[in-house]
């Protein structure tokens, strides 16, 4: 069978929609007051490396994605317990990212209507991609890129007004110890989530591993992350602690240019349905090639409407409400992700060195798709 | 609403699993409709009223544990 192939410049988009995902309107740092900028910045410092080292993974092993990887070096048992982990991780994640698509809109635009509805409308969008395969989702979001980076600037733009500079001070009034929790969390959500993004992508063979786009949409992707956050700051200042839920949408809707361009929250909404679109889809994508890894299928396809459909069940049920959904988003979720973002990944390559440096391992068949 | 679910699952059947089944993966057909089985069932106890348990809150247990939080 054909292995699938994204360009570059698909990755790149891919990469910059999926960090940018859900964060843009949960919004980030949310246990920091004023600082957040500090604390991404930081936890960008972090995600570096970190992505880097996702990338060597896939470079020591070309034609191999993560669960393949995982197989590789654990053996067919520990190896399959930890795919099972990582599919896991992608299914909780797409749930999690569809269930705060639907808080969003049961909260902030429709909330007579049932929080099920958006999930499904949703969902359906990111089976029929994921069905469609990866190569078409690359280039949906290459499409859909300069689309979200079009309104994101003209928000920007429309927001000048209402910015106060004076709302950035004092700077770390409140010290270091909300930076660093905010900036740990920053990292868990979401540039390290970008690990999923090697579940459904592979090196090919006799090329480098894909360092700059995956990178560049990660760089990207923060940089969009920072001026959103500052513009949510710079408008809503102190009073940002008494919107915790979608910082956003609040800000954009101060809006206000002459009595015709109002209630821009639209945008807002935009850019939420993109961001999850890719997102979820990413997710969808890993679960179901870890299961057809699990399965021992041939081809992930004809799990996708499954999984798709147990992710949206999931996701209308994994919360009782917002504020719940934020504390787990903000308080929980870095632990519950450390281990699938850091210690399995440094664990994998430090594994894969030692046993390439004592020439254990060999190069096996790219794996069919 | 119960019986729209198993219309829309009659629906999911005719257009995904009935192809793979004529493919003749057998494989992918069973992982396929098994894995459709249990979210019917899950869809039908939800179209029914009944609350699912999440597992946010025992992942929450095992995490706060296990970090000391």
């Amino acid at each position: 069978m054909n292995q699938e192939r994204i360009a570059n410049h698909h990755l790149f988009s891919m990469v910059v929609l999926f960090v940018i995902g859900s964060s843009l309107i949960v919004g980030v740092a949310a246990q920091v007051e004023i600082d957040k900028w500090i604390s991404i910045l930081i936890a960008l410092a972090a995600a570096v490396p970190t992505v880097t080292v996702y990338m060597k993974l896939l470079s020591l092993f070309p034609g191999k994605n993560l669960f393949d990887i995982l197989i590789i070096v654990f053996g067919k048992w520990v190896g399959q317990l930890f795919v099972l982990l990582y599919t896991w991780y992608a299914f909780h994640l797409g749930a999690m990212v569809l269930c705060n698509f639907g808080e969003f809109v049961n909260m902030m635009a429709m909330p007579e209507t049932p929080k099920i509805m958006p999930i499904l409308l949703m969902g359906i969008s990111c089976i029929w991609v994921a069905k469609e395969e990866i190569e078409v989702l690359g280039r949906s979001a290459f499409f859909l890129l300069p689309i979200l980076i079009a309104i994101i600037l003209i928000v920007q733009l429309l927001c000048i007004p209402q910015l106060n500079p004076e709302f950035l001070t004092p700077i770390l009034a409140d010290g270091w110890k909300p930076v660093w929790n905010g900036a740990f969390s920053t990292f868990a959500f979401p540039f390290a989530e970008t690990i999923l993004i090697t579940a459904v992508l592979y090196c090919p063979v006799n090329k480098k591993a894909p360092y700059r786009p995956f990178l560049g949409g990660l760089l990207s992707g923060a940089a969009i992350i920072l001026a959103v956050t500052l513009r949510n700051l710079l408008v809503l200042g102190a009073t940002l602690k008494q919107h915790p839920y979608f910082p956003s949408y609040i800000a954009v809707g101060r809006i206000r240019i002459g009595d015709f361009l109002q209630r821009m929250e639209i945008t807002v909404s935009i850019v939420f349905v993109v961001g999850a679109f890719v997102k979820v889809s990413v997710c969808l994508l890993a679960a179901a090639i870890g299961v057809k890894k699990l399965a021992g299928l041939n081809h992930y396809r004809p799990v996708v409407v499954p999984i798709g459909i147990l992710m949206i069940l999931m996701a209308h049920g994994i919360y009782k409400n917002t504020m719940e959904m934020v504390e787990w988003a903000f308080e929980i979720y870095s632990y519950y992700a450390l281990p699938f973002q850091v210690f399995l990944p440094l664990l994998l390559l430090a594994i894969a060195l030692i046993s390439r440096h004592r020439g254990k391992m060999t190069n096996a068949q790219p794996t069919s798709s | 609403m119960f019986a729209l679910v198993l219309l829309g699952y009659a629906f999911i059947v005719l257009i995904d699993t009935v192809p793979i089944y004529k493919d003749g993966t057998r494989r992918e057909f069973w992982v396929s409709a098994g894995l459709l089985s249990v979210s019917l069932i899950l869809a039908l106890l939800l179209s029914l009223g009944i609350d699912l348990p999440s597992p946010a809150d025992p992942l929450k247990e095992v995490i706060t544990k296990i970090y000391g939080l």
